[in-house]
């Protein structure tokens, strides 16, 4: 898919002669291998490729996008054309920008790797899965299902746009699951699920990664067989450092990506002011290495960096594209991105995390006469208008006078961003990562998110309810 | 799109065969206009073609491997296949696996309409300005309007199979959607709506803008009311996300492997007696229609839940052949992901009441939104998510809440489910209707 300086110079010309103050080639190489084992046997293999271009031309906050999955030159020449048209219509042309050089952006290796998914036969990867069934075997009796799936998927992307830049970037994307299936004595069925993922080569399947996944997936479903039912209502809360970081992915995370902030969230117009507890630091980081929210260049070709969002409870910034960046007067923080060339990038997260604190994790507990730990968070969804957000409990215990004590069955949490970040009252000096696919605006994108235990004082609690109707 | 599709196909299933395989191919060709604006905006203005190729082949012991690429050329396609072929020894076999000989075929033209094909990109950015520009109109409290979109597609679908099958279709669709905030001192609260339709006619921006302003005004009110038992009612966008959460129990390859709360419960009481649940893929008010499913097997109109019992699964010819009966039609595949798996079109419940006989109730909360769904454990049918909506006194709206919890199972929904209004809302895959359910455990303060 590659062209010459040259050709990319004409096609960005060639769409921009109409009107226009940005134009932008979106190149796209992409494949990947599935592999699932269940119902006792290796069931399915899959492997998919695509490729792929698209331009976009933006005028004054207004954007004209196409995409072809045959990126020749005489195909982007074509493109080009259909939005100089629209441009012509559309754009009030004062002059035509014009791009004389482009340039290669530095080299970025936040997310070095050693084994290509490519050059390993698919026997190998076979023997990951077959690997985590082994470590299953005999472990508890009351499992009666196991599925386990491999995935691995490489994307090149390169990003030619008229500000005279290259970049690329290549992610690789691996990622390990496990599913259980557990039965208590009156035949009632519960599932445990873990994961684990990253932006690293075939490397990341370890032994220890695997058997950590299989444990956390075996833990969370002994925890349902044998929990009770959660309680309904308000409760005081602690979330585990292991929990992972959907809490803070929904909770504030969302609310602050810009394009949201434009639209009405609930952290509209508070830069500066104080939103949180100050024990609270909150950032967004493209650049640690290895995890899977990390880039080197974003879907614009803007450089990733640490963004801080909230500091000592002070709201510092939102998380950018170049065109909230623009709106907003600042710099683009390296949060463009997009599902696939047919997309346009929006504000994303990254890895998102709140940063440890100074309190004991395990004084944190003590500290609950009756509340609620949760141990592994599940999905979760949030409302940025009003702040309102969701998440489930995959592994959670009640708290009785300071000691963790019996289990509960799938409960959800329930919050309001604004008033959990104000009312969060101990940060542990602890800190663990969780990892995840983000789906926003129909598109998705890997992520990972960390928090420290921390202790919120009155959480909704989605239990059961016993007794007489209202 | 290459015109020679069938030649093309003819050939890469003669490559299947001559690996000693069976096999199958779907092809998608999508062309789609797009525009939406934000704060007054065009946020995208988008012209586009999208293809994706599906491939499974079936070894003679019954091993399987699939693969897909979204280069819809003859080089493309073959390389998709020799993918596949190579991979397929890492599989363990199943004799249960086999390719459709349903060779009857009938091709459905009244899922295509030719004024929706034939929209400019104009038209469809005028409506999505239009769109955008009522809803901010509407009421001053509406501050934001993100994401009015409108949407046009032309879908062709190519089906073929190494037993010589070559089925196809050709539809389209139009869809608007709008999310907006209504700001009023502290408050905040965000409405949306969506209609999706094979024809831009049946779509009403009107409506768009009605509902999804109410949701947002009504909800600035909204308070966190008391933990307790309540009556519930779903908004039909609620109840169809609620229906759509029971295709996974009911796909025959979840049950096969017990992976399903409703295993072993055929012929069996799993509803109440008013339950009707059907699957329905003809439906010609649907937005999606299906005369073959993505296997080849022809579809059709069957129960599903019948007068509270459960009269058959969803079922591929994998999970068919296991429980030695005929597939149902059911293994759907779309050009986002071209291998199909176990699904609907147009899944929904038959009403038993109108709108206005539900409303018209002493107490309940009516659901409007549903957060956290996708949390929903299909095996136990356990489940715990976030509802906001308007609480109903003697069949009057007196209020709004937010931020409270649903929680039970999938079970206790279908035993407790009394009544189905007929106002349904089609999203594709399911429809549901204002739907009322007994008791049901909510949390909050």
């Amino acid at each position: 898919m590659e062209l010459s300086k040259e050709q990319y110079i004409e096609v960005l010309n060639h769409s921009l002669s109409c009107g226009g103050e940005y134009s932008e080639i979106f190149l796209e190489d992409s494949y990947g291998t599935f592999i699932l084992y269940d119902n006792g046997k290796i069931e399915k293999v899959n492997f998919s490729s695509s490729r792929g271009a698209s331009l976009r031309v933006v005028s004054r906050e207004e954007t004209i996008f196409a995409h072809t999955n045959e990126p020749t030159f005489e195909n982007l020449i074509s493109l080009a054309n259909n939005l100089k048209a629209i441009a012509s219509e559309r754009f009030e042309t004062q002059e035509t920008l014009k791009v004389e050089d482009l340039k290669e952006s530095e080299k970025r290796n936040f997310s070095p790797f050693q084994i290509p998914f490519d050059e390993v036969e698919i026997d190998k990867k076979v023997e990951k899965v077959l690997a985590g069934v082994n470590l299953l075997r005999d472990v508890d009796s009351r499992i009666k299902q196991v599925t386990i799936s491999y995935s691995d998927s490489c994307r090149k992307v390169k990003i030619i746009n008229s500000e005279g830049t290259i970049a690329e970037d290549i992610r690789n994307y691996p990622r390990y699951s496990v599913t259980v299936i557990g039965e208590d004595e009156e035949g009632n069925l519960f599932i445990g699920y873990a994961g684990d993922a990253a932006n690293e080569g075939f490397e990341f399947f370890t032994e220890q990664m695997m058997k950590k996944v299989v444990d956390d997936a075996v833990r969370q479903v002994v925890a349902q067989i044998e929990g009770e039912e959660a309680p309904a209502g308000e409760f005081t809360v602690v979330i585990s450092s292991e929990a992972g970081g959907t809490m803070i992915h929904e909770a504030c995370g969302h609310g602050m990506e810009a394009d949201l902030v434009l639209s009405g969230s609930v952290y509209r117009d508070k830069i500066g002011q104080k939103i949180a507890s100050e024990k609270i630091t909150v950032v967004d980081d493209g650049t640690i290495m290895n995890k899977r929210g990390t880039l080197n260049y974003d879907d614009e070709g803007t450089p990733t960096e640490r963004t801080i969002l909230i500091e000592n409870g002070i709201l510092r910034g939102y998380m950018h594209s170049k065109i909230t960046s623009k709106k907003f007067s600042v710099q683009p923080t390296g949060n463009g991105r997009r599902e696939s060339y047919m997309v346009l990038p929006i504000v994303r997260m990254r890895n998102t995390l709140i940063l440890p604190g100074d309190d004991n994790p395990e004084d944190i507990i003590k500290s609950v006469d009756y509340g609620i730990f949760v141990r592994k968070m599940g999905g979760g969804q949030v409302d940025v208008i009003s702040g309102d957000f969701q998440f489930g409990i995959n592994e959670g215990y009640v708290i009785e006078n300071g000691q963790i004590t019996k289990p509960i069955r799938g409960a959800s949490l329930v919050g309001n961003g604004l008033k959990v970040l104000e009312s969060i009252d101990m940060v542990g000096n602890d800190l663990g990562f969780g990892v995840g696919t983000c789906g926003k605006d129909g598109q998705s994108a890997p992520v990972s998110d960390a928090q420290p235990t921390i202790r919120i004082p009155k959480m909704v609690v989605g239990g059961i309810v016993k007794g007489g109707k209202e | 799109m290459m015109n020679n599709i069938q030649q093309i196909l003819e050939k890469a299933l003669l490559l299947i065969k001559n690996n000693d395989c069976k096999g199958q191919i779907n092809v998608f060709s999508v062309e789609n206009k797009n525009a939406s604006f934000s704060i007054g905006k065009l946020e995208q203005l988008s012209e586009g073609e999208q293809g994706s190729v599906g491939i499974k082949i079936i070894s003679k012991e019954g091993k399987i491997a699939t693969s897909s690429t979204n280069i819809l050329s003859e080089k493309g396609i073959n390389q998709a296949v020799e993918k596949a072929i190579q991979m397929v020894k890492y599989t363990q076999p199943d004799e249960a696996h086999d390719v459709s000989d349903e060779k009857e075929f009938t091709y459905i033209d009244w899922a295509f309409d030719v004024d929706t094909k034939n929209m400019s990109l104009n038209e469809v950015m005028e409506l999505a300005q239009n769109l955008e520009q009522r809803a901010k109109k509407s009421d001053p409290r509406i501050k934001f309007v993100r994401g009015a979109s409108y949407e046009t597609s032309l879908t062709r679908i190519y089906f073929a199979n190494t037993n010589g099958l070559y089925k196809n279709a050709l539809f389209t669709n139009a869809g608007a959607s709008i999310s907006l905030a209504a700001i009023d001192d502290q408050n905040s609260a965000m409405g949306f709506d969506f209609e999706v339709a094979q024809s831009a006619r049946l779509i009403e921006i009107d409506r768009i803008v009605r509902n999804s302003v109410d949701l947002a005004i009504s909800g600035l009110s909204a308070e966190v009311l008391r933990s307790g038992r309540y009556d519930i009612i779903l908004s039909p966008v609620a109840a169809g996300m609620l229906i759509s959460t029971l295709t996974t129990p009911l796909s025959g390859e979840n049950v096969y492997k017990g992976k399903s709360f409703l295993k072993d419960r055929l012929g069996e009481k799993v509803a109440n007696n008013v339950v009707n649940l059907i699957h329905d893929p003809m439906d010609g008010s649907a937005p999606l229609i299906a005369s073959f499913d993505n296997e080849g097997t022809n579809t059709s109109r069957f129960n599903i839940i019948e007068n509270g019992v459960l009269k058959s699964y969803l079922h591929s010819i994998y999970s068919a052949n296991k429980f030695n009966t005929k597939p149902t039609g059911n293994s759907f595949a779309f050009a986002d992901n071209p291998i199909p798996s176990i699904g609907t079109i147009n899944m929904h419940l038959i009403s038993n009441k109108t709108r206005k006989e539900i409303m018209n109730i002493p107490n309940a909360l009516y659901v409007t939104n549903i957060m956290g769904l996708h949390t929903a454990d299909p095996i136990s049918g356990r489940f715990s998510v976030q509802i906001s909506g308007r609480v109903i006194k003697d069949g009057e709206f007196v209020g709004s809440f937010r931020g409270m919890t649903l929680a039970g199972t999938l079970q206790e929904l279908l035993t407790n489910l009394e009544s189905v209004g007929s106002d349904f809302k089609y999203l594709g895959t399911v429809a549901g209707s204002t739907t009322l359910i007994r008791d049901l455990s909510v949390g909050g303060k």
